[in-house]
C-alpha cells in the first residue's frame, strides 16, 4: 500500500503530474550540464562567455570546447544514454530493479569482446562495438537460459545471481588479457572502471550507428516491453512472444552496452541507477520511462564527469569511479529493500 | 446457474482430446489421457482433490502448458497452430496469482488488455480506450483506475485482472482457482460476476474450482478430475453426487437438493470400493 | 509355454474363478483377499533374507482367447474414455459380471500382476526371478463353494514384461479401473510346483 514509488508520486504530484513533465526536466538538466562542462575543466570559462566561445572561431576557447571538452561531452552523452536504456531493458527482461548491464555481465561481455579487437586487429576500431555485441550476446544468452529454468520472483532473483557470478569470471578474463598484453591493452585500471578521458568525435562516431541499431530496437517493441512486465502467463495469453521479445529486448541491450563499453569502458551502474530512479517518478510503462532514462542518463554520465575532471584537480579522475561511488550504495539499498 | 435445457444442441467449441500433459523437470504425467469438450455459451467448473490435475488442464486448455500427447481443439482448430495474437483476440485467461510490477495503474493493467486488438506501433484509440472503461465497469472498480495494483485488497485486485480479461473482448474466458484465498463476500460476488458476464455476454466460461457448492451454483456443468483423469462430466446435480464424493475426494457426505442450491455436507473420511 | 507338468492345480484355478465371480456379483469386483497374494522374494545382493511384497494377481486368459480379449478391453476403454473414467470403470465392471465363467477360458500356467516399475520387488525379481506366491484366506464368505479356509503356496519363476500380448493384456485390463501412467510392468508368474499348507503340513500337489 505505501510502496516507496506511491510515498515519492504523491508527494510531487502536485508539481508534476505529467509523466512527460520528467522527460523535459531531464532534457532541461542535460543541456544546463552540458553548459557547466563546456565551461569547466583545467582552465574556467565564465558562463557569460560561453555562447561566444561556441560560435567565434577566433575566441581563445573555440578549440579546447570543439575539439576537447564538446566531444568529450557528446560521447558522455550517449555513453549514458545508452547505458540507462540497456539497464531499463534488462531490468524487464528479468523482472528486477536490481539488473543493469554491469551486474548481469552483459558490460565484462562486452569488454572481453572490445579487448578481442583492441589487442589482436589494432588497425580495426571501428569493429570494437561489433565484437563487444558479440561478447555482450553470450553473456546475454547465458542469462536468459538461467531466466527460462524457473518461473516467478525465484526465478528472476535467480538470473541476477548468475549474472554476478559471470562478471566475476568475466573480469578474470578481462585482468589476464591485460596482464599478458599489458603493453598494447588500455591500461586495465582505467579500463574495468570506466573513463572518458581522450574521448574524441571519432569514438562518438563509432558509438552512432550501433546507439541507433539499438534506439531502433527500442521503438519497435515498447508496446511489448509493457506487457513483459507482467508475468510469463499473463504476456503469453495477451499474444506476446515472450521468448522472443525477452531476446530481442536484451539484444538491444547488449548492443547498446557495447556501444558504450567501445569508448569508455567498462563504466557501471549508470544502467542501476537512473532507470531506478526515473521509474519512481514516472512509473513502469515504458513510453514515459525510457525518454526520461535516456536524457537523464546522458546528464548523469556529463555531470559524473565533470565533476571527475573537476574535484580534484588537476587530477582526473575516472568518471566509472565516481559513478561506482554513488552507484554501489545505492545498489546496497535496493538490495536490501528487496530482500527484507 | 442457469439449469434450463437447451432445446438446440450446443456446439464444442473446446476440446481437449486425449491429454497427456507433464510439468517440466518431472517424469511422471500430470494429466493422464483426460478429456474433456467445453459447450458454446456455458460456465465449466472443473473440481477435483489437490494434484488431480484441474490447474494443469486449464492451463492446457489456454495453451499455457506443454502438451505431450493429444490436442486442444478451439472452434475445431487445433490450438497448437493458432497464432498468437489472434488467440489472445478469442480468448482470456485469469492465472492464479499474478504478479504485477510496482507502480502500475489498474488503468494501466486493464489497458494492456487491448494490445492483442492493436498493431505494433499505434497506441489506443478513443474505442479502446471505451472498451477498458466499460470493462471497469463491468467488475465496479472503476473508482480506482488510478491506483496502483499493488494498493487493492485481494479481491479487488483479482477483479482489475478479470477486468483486462474482459478489455480483451473474449469469447472464452479461463480462470484459474479465481475464488481462492478470496473471503465469502468477495468469493460469492465473483461468482456473481461470471454468471452476469455469462447472461450479458455470452462469454463461455471455464474456471477450476475448490468448493463443491459455489461449484454447482455458478456452474452450468461441472468436471470432476481425480489423479490426472477426468472422473465424469455433467450437472452439478449428476455429477456431484455422494458417490462422487467417496470415490474422488474419498469423504463421506450428504448431498441435497434444497430450492434449487445443491448443498454439500461432510461428514467424514471414507473408503472408497472403487480405486480412482 | 505351458505344459500340463507346470499347470496350476485345476482346483485352484476353479477356486480363483469361482471366487473372482463371486466378488463382481457382491462386491463389484473389488479385490477380495483370495486375489491378493503375498509374493516372497530373495532379497537381491544379500545371503539371507527376503522381501515380502502384496500384489493383486489377475488371471490371463487361454492363449487361443488372448488377442480377443485383449483388444474387447481396449476397445472398451477407447470407447468411453473421452467421456470420462467413471464411465470406462462402469462398462468394465459390466463386461467383467460375464467374465469369469469357466476356468477353461484361463492360461492354466500362470497368473499376471500390474505393479509400478520402481517398486522394490521388481527390483528384486529382476535380479533373482523366482519367488513364492502364499494365497492365505481365512474368511468366512460362503464356505461351501469357495473352499475357504485356503493356504496355497504356488512356487513360480517370473517373467517382468514391458510389452508384448500378455503385457498389453494386462494392462489395458487394469487401465479401465485406475488411471495408469506409463511406468508399470507386469509380472508373468510361470507355475513351477504347489503346496497346500492348509493342515499344518506341507502336501506337495501336481497339478
Amino acid at each position: 500500500m505505501n510502496s516507496l514509488f506511491w510515498q515519492v508520486r504523491s508527494r510531487t504530484e502536485i508539481i508534476f503530474d505529467q509523466p512527460s513533465a520528467w522527460t523535459l526536466v531531464c532534457a532541461i538538466a542535460l543541456v544546463v550540464a552540458s553548459a557547466f562542462a563546456m565551461a569547466n575543466g583545467a582552465v574556467d570559462l565564465a558562463l557569460q562567455e560561453l555562447p561566444a566561445s561556441i560560435v567565434d572561431v577566433d575566441h581563445p576557447f573555440h578549440a579546447v570546447i570543439w575539439d576537447v571538452r564538446l566531444p568529450r561531452i557528446v560521447c558522455g552523452a550517449i555513453v549514458g544514454m545508452d547505458l540507462a536504456l540497456a539497464g531499463a531493458l534488462l531490468q524487464t527482461t528479468v523482472r528486477n530493479p536490481l539488473a543493469d548491464p554491469g551486474i548481469l555481465g552483459v558490460t565484462a561481455g562486452a569488454g572481453v569482446g572490445a579487448l578481442f579487437v583492441i589487442l589482436f586487429a589494432p588497425g580495426h576500431s571501428e569493429w570494437i562495438p561489433w565484437a563487444g555485441f558479440a561478447g555482450g550476446m553470450l553473456a546475454v544468452g547465458t542469462l536468459l537460459s538461467f531466466a527460462a529454468a524457473k518461473r516467478g520472483q525465484a526465478g528472476t532473483l535467480r538470473v541476477v545471481l548468475s549474472g554476478v557470478a559471470l562478471q566475476s569470471v568475466l573480469f578474470a578474463v578481462i585482468a589476464l588479457m591485460t596482464f599478458i598484453f599489458a603493453d598494447r591493452a588500455p591500461a586495465f585500471a582505467a579500463y574495468i572502471v570506466g573513463s572518458l578521458n581522450g574521448l574524441g568525435w571519432s569514438d562518438a562516431g563509432r558509438m552512432l550507428l550501433p546507439s541507433l541499431l539499438g534506439l531502433a530496437a527500442i521503438v519497435g517493441i515498447v508496446r511489448t516491453l509493457n506487457l513483459l512486465l507482467l508475468d510469463d502467463s499473463a504476456a503469453g495469453g495477451l499474444g506476446v512472444h515472450v521468448v522472443r521479445s525477452r531476446m530481442v529486448a536484451a539484444s538491444a541491450a547488449a548492443l547498446l552496452t557495447a556501444a558504450a563499453v567501445s569508448a569508455a569502458g567498462l563504466i557501471g551502474f549508470v544502467g542501476l541507477v537512473v532507470p531506478n530512479a526515473i521509474r519512481l517518478l514516472v512509473g513502469p510503462q515504458h513510453g514515459d520511462l525510457l525518454p526520461a532514462t535516456a536524457l537523464g542518463g546522458a546528464a548523469l554520465v556529463v555531470v559524473a564527469d565533470l565533476v571527475a575532471r573537476t574535484v580534484l584537480a588537476p587530477l582526473e579522475l575516472p568518471v566509472g569511479a565516481l559513478l561506482s561511488l554513488v552507484g554501489g550504495p545505492y545498489f546496497l539499498y535496493l538490495l536490501w529493500r528487496k530482500l527484507a | 446457474m442457469t439449469h434450463v435445457e437447451p432445446n438446440v444442441p450446443k456446439a464444442h467449441v473446446l476440446e481437449a482430446k486425449r491429454l497427456h500433459v507433464r510439468h517440466p523437470g518431472v517424469d511422471r504425467d500430470v494429466l493422464r489421457d483426460a478429456s474433456l469438450s467445453v459447450l458454446e455459451g456455458e460456465i465449466l467448473a472443473i473440481v477435483g482433490p489437490n494434484g488431480s490435475g484441474k490447474s494443469t488442464l486449464l492451463r492446457s486448455l489456454g495453451r499455457d502448458m506443454e502438451i505431450r500427447r493429444g490436442a486442444v481443439y478451439l472452434e475445431r482448430e487445433d490450438l497448437s497452430a493458432y497464432p498468437r495474437k489472434r488467440l489472445a483476440r478469442r480468448m482470456a485467461r485469469l492465472p492464479q496469482d499474478p504478479l504485477s510490477p510496482e507502480g502500475l495503474t489498474v488503468e494501466a493493467l486493464v489497458a494492456c488488455g487491448r494490445s492483442p486488438h492493436l498493431g505494433a506501433f499505434s497506441s489506443l484509440a478513443p474505442a479502446d480506450q471505451d472498451i477498458v472503461s466499460e470493462a471497469l465497469d463491468a467488475v465496479e472498480i472503476a473508482d480506482f483506475r488510478t491506483r496502483p495494483i499493488e494498493s487493492l485488497s485481494g479481491g479487488e485486485r483479482r477483479r482489475a485482472w478479470i477486468a483486462m480479461a474482459l478489455a480483451q473482448e473474449p469469447r472464452f474466458l479461463l480462470l484459474d482457482e479465481p475464488t481462492s484465498a478470496l473471503d465469502l463476500r468477495h468469493q460469492f460476488e465473483l461468482l456473481e460476476l461470471l454468471g452476469r458476464l455469462n447472461r450479458e455476454r455470452g462469454t463461455t466460461i471455464v474456471l477450476s474450482i475448490h468448493d463443491l457448492a459455489h461449484a454447482a451454483l455458478v456452474a452450468d456443468r461441472v468436471a470432476v478430475l481425480s489423479r490426472g483423469r477426468v472422473y465424469a462430466v455433467g450437472t452439478p446435480e449428476y455429477v456431484l453426487s455422494e458417490e462422487t464424493l467417496l470415490d474422488v475426494f474419498r469423504v463421506r457426505s450428504k448431498v441435497e437438493l434444497e430450492d434449487g442450491v445443491l448443498g454439500v455436507k461432510i461428514l467424514g473420511p471414507g473408503d472408497p470400493i472403487r480405486n480412482f | 509355454m505351458s505344459t500340463q507338468q507346470n499347470a496350476l492345480p485345476k482346483e485352484f484355478l476353479n477356486w480363483q474363478v469361482a471366487l473372482r465371480l463371486h466378488t463382481m456379483i457382491e462386491r463389484n469386483g473389488a479385490p477380495h483377499i483370495g486375489v491378493v497374494p503375498t509374493v516372497v522374494v530373495k532379497r537381491p545382493g544379500a545371503h539371507l533374507g527376503v522381501i515380502q511384497h502384496s500384489v493383486v494377481c489377475g488371471l490371463l486368459p487361454h492363449e487361443r482367447l488372448l488377442s480377443a480379449k485383449t483388444t474387447e478391453f481396449r476397445e472398451l476403454y477407447e470407447g468411453s474414455i473421452e467421456t470420462g473414467a467413471r464411465e470406462v470403470y462402469d462398462a468394465g465392471i459390466a463386461y467383467l459380471n460375464d467374465y469369469y465363467v469357466s476356468s477353461d477360458d484361463f492360461d492354466p500356467s500362470c497368473v499376471t500382476s500390474l505393479v509400478p516399475e520402481d517398486c522394490p520387488l521388481v527390483e528384486a525379481l529382476r535380479a533373482e526371478p523366482k519367488c513364492s506366491l502364499i494365497f492365505n484366506v481365512f474368511s468366512a464368505d460362503d464356505p461351501g463353494t469357495l473352499g475357504n479356509p485356503r493356504c496355497q503356496q504356488l512356487d513360480c519363476i517370473v517373467d517382468v514384461l514391458s510389452q508384448g500380448p500378455v503385457f498389453d493384456n494386462v494392462w489395458w485390463h487394469n487401465t479401465i479401473f485406475h488411471g495408469m501412467a506409463d511406468e508399470h510392468v507386469v509380472l508373468r508368474f510361470k507355475h513351477q510346483r504347489s503346496w497346500d499348507t492348509r493342515f499344518g503340513g506341507l502336501q506337495a500337489l501336481r497339478g
